[in-house]
């Protein structure tokens, strides 16, 4: 087995000791066998584009004078680092994973800094960056960061770190499967669309449904860009419906997967449900289809 | 108020008056009798002396001793019922609001109260007495005065009666609450009246009010003024302030600046808080006054404790006829749950009035997992005229505002105004369909020469990042389009539920194009400037300048927005706050705010459920 699908893998139990610690992670998603090749790659590139790291270390979304204006008023970073483009991969994975940041930083901001470099970092689609990922996705408490660590691994989208994810429990379930979406990769969408037919279980109903909607999203990836194909397609659409009737709990979350996904296989499936729904279930369906049917008349 | 009419003031009414009295001595069930519609408790037996307290129960603005103002003193519906105000402003510019002292603070301060007549008792014997009492809220603290050659005081209902001289002539009294509806009052008081002579009770009479509510005024109504916050250097401020400024002038409105920099409340590390939208919201509350509404418009200040520029609120805006209110958790909510930013009011908005809410109603983006202040929901509900609040769910939004992807203009059609929402779809539909009308059109660039981060003027100028794209390569981005997508979904979603809640017709909703993008952790905010988010004050609308790509000579949205307006009668300005509000997460909604002038048909008693 691969060092990259054990790590995928491992629990938090089983993580080796680590003599590296990155302030921004959990000490044990940077294991030495992680940051020494890493380290060595970060100097020979600090060494040649020296800019590129002042940026990452410069980041407008972390002082509070611009931040405290924004609408939201906190910080945020995500957005800045992703537009720096790939150049910014290996100094975001020192930020992220081995300096952190120049100066000290609020627990707000410190929050704000790491997700937004592991969700620029993910964004990439960089091999480079699984590593620390998935050290990170096998570390990480914290919704959000579990989910941008999913996304990044789903993006790259490797045989071993798709069926760690497909395999994932406990509070990484439901982000493995939301981030499954990302994954170009038909085994990945009839996986879906599968564990949706066949779990009872609400939580994770929606975080598949939200995954199956990226994937099949028809204005992103309309017919042969897409890895779900028509029949696929067609069952995802029924399964979103069917669990859309039973869990009503749901419905919101599960109505906006549909409407997500989006496209006359979800628009006929829709039809389908509403001919036997009962009566509760009419009045939602029928804002289904009238904003699906506004969607296809575009 | 217009002067409180009395049968000395009409010998008409004294007729009436008469006639009244003649009436209930009669042996006909149907005649008018002393008291007969008051309470239980009246006493109105033919050889006591006849005690009324008079109210404008049949809100006319004036009260009457006979008529409906006598019959439906002691009820309150839909049609009846005496109101008296939350005196919330400061007449007298004291600094000190009218409602929280012991004093009237002159003529104008009384004509905020709300009057009671002890109508006089003719033939009343000497030594007889009056005690008043008042049932009503422990806090809110209502108040009632007498006046007295027109000096006013307040009455100690506890230790002070009327006299037999004063039961004989008849008093003029005057009552006014602190505070508007809680949760816990509902607003209503029972103003009841006792005469005795020594142990003998010789009548008595009671009569009811209910304090009117605060009401967040809808963006139809008329503006007065516009505001805007200012401060310092700050280029792109300048900017969008010169362009509102020009954009008022024009309309001869008044634009007001608020100043960000104010030593009171200016921040180190931040700039001005430039977000007027956010910090209060207007409206207005107002009690029936003869040819128009008499009352006082009502700025309420933003729940979060923190925003500092709040406090020009009660320092700067308050005065006469300009009251405030603040109402927010004792101990402001740190919970995960709690996000300060959905106690901002491009948080709150107005649905226009439709059937069944003359006044509209209040909605507000609001889920158990991203929550704002329980206590100002609990206030606005308490109002009973606007609501209950319509929750929605705006979690998807970094910002979770409503205002981000829903506002209203008047319509020439019998509902009066249209709802326009967000539309990515739209905006994607558009993009393509330029494509489709020439490919070369794909190649042209959408937001030439803008920034993302370190503006005009910013000391690191040189290290923005362009915003510049083509639109190729906007409809090629997978991520950029399967988020949109999702984001249709979310405003489909509200669409619908705000739709269904006013029996909009899919005629009456109006899609205004734009994208959206993901900020951060899958929550989104506009990427093209957020065109529905905007200002508007009569027929005019102040859009964000879209800086879409020149096609044609002109920018295509700007083209495309001023023809989908005019169509429905409205002129589209457009101001550039590309780098102070668009890059910042907001648009023209939240960086204004609009005074608007108190309804004339003020019809809130209609609304109160």
């Amino acid at each position: 087995m691969k060092i990259s699908t054990a790590l995928a893998t491992l629990s938090l139990a089983t993580l080796p000791a680590l003599a590296g610690a990155s302030p921004l992670l959990d000490p044990r998603a940077v294991p030495d066998e992680v940051s020494r090749p890493l380290a060595a790659a970060v100097r020979a590139d600090r060494a040649r584009r020296p800019d590129a790291y002042g940026r990452v270390a410069d980041l407008e979304g972390l002082r509070p004078e611009f931040y405290r204006r924004t609408r939201a008023g906190r910080p945020s970073v995500a957005l800045e680092l992703r537009g720096m483009g790939p150049e910014a991969l290996l100094p975001m994975l020192d930020a992220l994973a081995l300096s952190g940041y120049p100066r000290a930083l609020s627990a707000e901001e410190g929050a704000a800094l790491r997700l937004g470099l592991l969700e620029a970092v993910g964004n990439l689609g960089d091999a480079r960056s699984l590593p620390v990922l998935r050290g990170v996705f096998a570390t990480a408490a914290e919704a959000p960061e579990l989910r941008a660590a999913a996304r990044g691994l789903a993006r790259v989208c490797q045989d071993a770190d798709r069926r760690a994810l497909m395999g994932a429990t406990g509070v990484r379930r439901d982000p493995a499967a939301a981030a499954l979406g990302l994954c170009a990769h038909p085994e990945a969408a009839q996986w879906l669309v599968a564990q949706l037919e066949a779990t009872a279980d609400p939580a994770h109903a929606a975080a598949l449904a939200a995954g199956l909607a990226e994937s099949a999203s028809s204005w992103a990836r309309p017919g042969a860009r897409s890895a779900v194909d028509v029949p696929l397609r067609v069952r995802a659409a029924r399964a979103l419906l069917r669990r859309w009737r039973e869990l009503p709990a749901q419905r919101d979350a599960l109505g906006v997967a549909a409407l997500s996904m989006g496209g006359a296989e979800v628009l006929a499936a829709v039809r389908e449900a509403a001919r036997d729904a009962p009566a509760e279930a009419q009045p939602g369906l029928r804002v289904l289809e009238r904003a699906l049917v506004r969607d296809l008349g575009r | 108020m217009p002067p409180v009419r009395t049968s000395k003031h009409r010998p008409h009414a004294l007729v009436a008056t008469l006639a009244l009295l003649l009436a209930s001595c009669s042996d006909d069930p149907t005649a008018p009798t002393q008291n007969a519609d008051a309470g239980a408790d009246a006493v109105d037996a033919p050889a006591r002396p006849r005690v009324r307290l008079l109210v404008d129960a049949n809100r006319d603005g004036t009260v009457s001793d006979t008529g409906d103002d006598e019959a439906f003193r002691a009820s309150w519906d839909a049609t009846h019922g005496a109101v008296f105000l939350a005196n919330v402003d400061d007449d007298d510019d004291d600094d000190a609001l009218d409602g929280a002292d012991d004093v009237v603070n002159g003529d104008a301060d009384a004509a905020d109260l709300a009057r009671v007549r002890v109508a006089p008792i003719a033939g009343l014997s000497e030594g007889s007495t009056g005690r008043l009492t008042l049932t009503g809220p422990e806090t809110p603290t209502v108040r009632v005065f007498r006046v007295d050659d027109g000096a006013w005081r307040r009455l100690d209902l506890a230790t002070e009666t009327l006299s037999t001289a004063d039961l004989r002539a008849g008093v003029e009294l005057g009552v006014e609450s602190s505070d508007f509806p809680t949760a816990d009052w509902a607003g209503e008081i029972t103003l009841s009246l006792a005469v005795t002579r020594g142990d003998e009770a010789l009548g008595e009479d009671r009569a009811v009010l209910r304090v009117a509510p605060f009401v967040v005024s809808s963006s139809l109504d008329e503006a007065t003024r516009i505001y805007a916050t200012g401060g310092g250097g700050v280029l792109p401020l300048a900017r969008f302030l010169n362009d509102l400024d020009a954009i008022t002038a024009e309309a001869s409105l008044e634009f007001e600046t608020v100043d960000g920099l104010d030593p009171e409340w200016r921040e180190r590390d931040r700039g001005p808080d430039v977000w007027t939208e956010d910090y209060m919201e207007f409206g207005w509350t107002a009690m029936p006054g003869g040819d128009a509404p008499r009352g006082m418009n009502v700025v309420m200040r933003t729940p979060r404790p923190d925003r500092r520029i709040a406090a020009w609120t009660r320092r700067d805006f308050v005065g006469p006829d300009r009251g405030y209110v603040w109402n927010h958790s004792r101990r402001y909510p740190t919970g995960r749950a709690h996000d300060p930013s959905l106690d901002s009011f491009g948080n709150l908005e107005v649905l226009p009035p439709y059937a069944g809410h003359p006044l509209g109603r209040l909605f507000h983006g609001n889920v158990a997992e991203r929550s704002s202040d329980p206590v100002l929901r609990e206030f606005l509900n308490a109002q009973r005229v606007q609501g209950p609040v319509l929750e929605v769910d705006t979690s998807w939004l970094l910002v979770g505002h409503v205002d981000e992807v829903v506002s209203f203009i008047p319509a020439d059609s019998p509902r009066g105004w249209k709802m326009l929402v967000a539309s990515p779809r739209a905006a994607r539909a558009q993009l393509q369909a330029l494509v489709a009308a020439d490919p070369a059109n794909g190649e042209r660039v959408m937001f030439q020469g803008k920034n993302w981060y370190r503006p005009e003027g910013h000391p690191q100028e040189g290290r923005a990042y362009s915003a510049a794209r083509t639109i190729n390569s906007i409809l090629a981005d997978a991520d950029l389009m399967a988020f949109n997508q999702g984001d249709q979904a979310h405003i489909d979603m509200m669409r619908e539920t705000l739709q269904a809640e006013a029996g909009l017709t899919d005629a009456e909703v109006i899609e205004i194009p734009f994208l959206m993008w993901e900020i951060e952790n899958g929550q989104g905010a506009a990427y093209m400037p957020g065109t529905v988010n905007l200002l508007l004050f009569g027929r005019n609308v102040v859009m964000a300048r879209p800086h879409a790509a020149v096609i044609g000579g002109a920018d295509f949205m700007e083209t495309h927005l001023t023809d989908l307006m005019r169509a429905e009668g409205i002129t589209v300005h457009f101001a550039e706050q590309w780098d102070i509000l668009h890059t910042a997460l907001g648009e023209v909604h939240c960086g204004t705010d609009a005074l608007r002038r108190i309804p004339a048909q003020s019809v809130w008693m209609e609304a109160t459920r």
